[in-house]
């Protein structure tokens, strides 16, 4: 048995005990076989099974369902999904702050363009085709014969 | 809220061929007499895991069921009906925990034994005695140590399971496990042979 072999052995010895069947799976079958060279080891860890056996092994009192099920007639299951909550008040804060220069940005937006202030800024093609609009009558008003003078006439 | 349990009758064998995951599904649909069948089968290590864990103190049983509570109250939380038993275990221990950190849990190592008013110096342990003094000596093991000792040798989880309980690793559970064992050594040693002889004694 290597070195390897034989430390593995003392590790399983002293965390699981003397009983190969409470060893993990790779261990027992690897190691099960070489229990005659483990010496003191061996016999430690088969003392502390021995005392450990008689350890109580207390069973719950009976009629545990029913103490269980009365408990259960009391309790209320939970949905899974997430329970509605009200944003939170700084989420709230960030979105208003948020909003606040885009407001600004509108509000500063109309006062220039009603003042002509920003039409210096914009292509003379934009301009232009706004003025001639303003100066087409799109209403036919002043086509309209003046059937008021007509009267008086 | 999905919904109550509307009855406190245990129902009848309804479940008793169901698999745990049928349970879990029936559970989570808010059928308490699937949750009472899983507690039939996996209600006693779970309580007796709070009972070493509070060296049996009267506390176990409400800590067993509020671990079943938990499951009932949110059942998804249980993906796997293979990892069931793990979940139970994970969630006593942590109520063990917290209740100990809210008021510590008189244990059996604290509560005074009955005098019989005779010296017995060389007479040997009964079996009870022995089992008394062996639990007390366990009780007052770190709460790591005595969680991996009950986890593996009482109520027989693999390495893997344990180390999933503990939520640490396979070599903290197995150094858990050596630590716990060494300490008990040590503790008992005065009175190693005693108990041994003692136990030999009664053919036990």
């Amino acid at each position: 048995m290597d070195a390897v072999k034989r430390k593995r052995l003392e590790e399983v010895l002293t965390s699981y005990g003397a009983d190969p069947a409470r060893w993990p799976a790779a261990d027992r079958a690897e190691l099960s076989g070489e229990l005659g060279v483990a010496g003191e080891a061996l016999a430690e860890a088969a003392a502390t099974d021995r005392l450990l056996q008689f350890a109580s092994r207390p069973d719950a009192a009976s009629g545990f369902e029913a103490r269980l099920m009365a408990r259960l007639a009391r309790t209320a299951q939970v949905t899974t999904l997430p329970p509605l909550r009200p944003r939170p008040a700084a989420a709230r804060m960030k979105i208003g702050w948020a909003v606040l220069p885009l407001a600004a940005s509108l509000a500063l937006g109309i006062y220039l363009g009603a003042r002509g202030v920003i039409d210096s800024l914009l292509p003379a093609a934009v301009t232009n085709s706004v003025a001639a609009v303003d100066d087409d009558d799109l209403t036919g008003v002043t086509n309209v014969t003046d059937y008021s003078e007509e009267h008086v006439s | 809220m999905a919904g109550q349990a509307g009855s406190t009758e245990v129902p009848a064998a309804d479940f008793r061929s169901a698999d745990d995951a049928v349970l879990l599904s029936a559970a989570a649909r808010g059928d308490a007499g699937a949750l009472v069948e899983l507690a039939r089968r996996h209600y006693q290590p779970v309580y007796r895991l709070a009972w070493r864990l509070t060296g049996g103190h009267a506390d176990s049983e409400d800590i067993a069921q509020e671990a079943f509570l938990k499951l009932w109250q949110n059942p998804q939380q249980v993906r796997d009906a293979g990892a069931l038993k793990g979940w139970l275990m994970r969630v006593a221990s942590n109520a063990v925990i917290d209740r100990a950190r809210r008021r510590p849990l008189a244990d059996i190592g604290e509560v005074p034994e009955v005098a019989d008013g005779r010296e017995r110096p060389d007479e040997t342990l009964d079996r009870t005695e022995a089992a008394g003094e062996i639990d007390r000596r366990i009780a007052a093991l770190p709460e790591r140590q005595k969680l991996a000792l009950t986890l593996v040798h009482f109520e027989d989880l693999t390495n893997i399971e344990a180390a999933v309980v503990m939520e640490v690793s396979i070599e903290a559970v197995e150094s858990l496990l050596a630590r716990a064992r060494r300490s008990l050594r040590q503790s008992l040693s005065a009175d190693w042979q005693d108990l041994l002889e003692g136990l030999n004694a009664r053919g036990a």
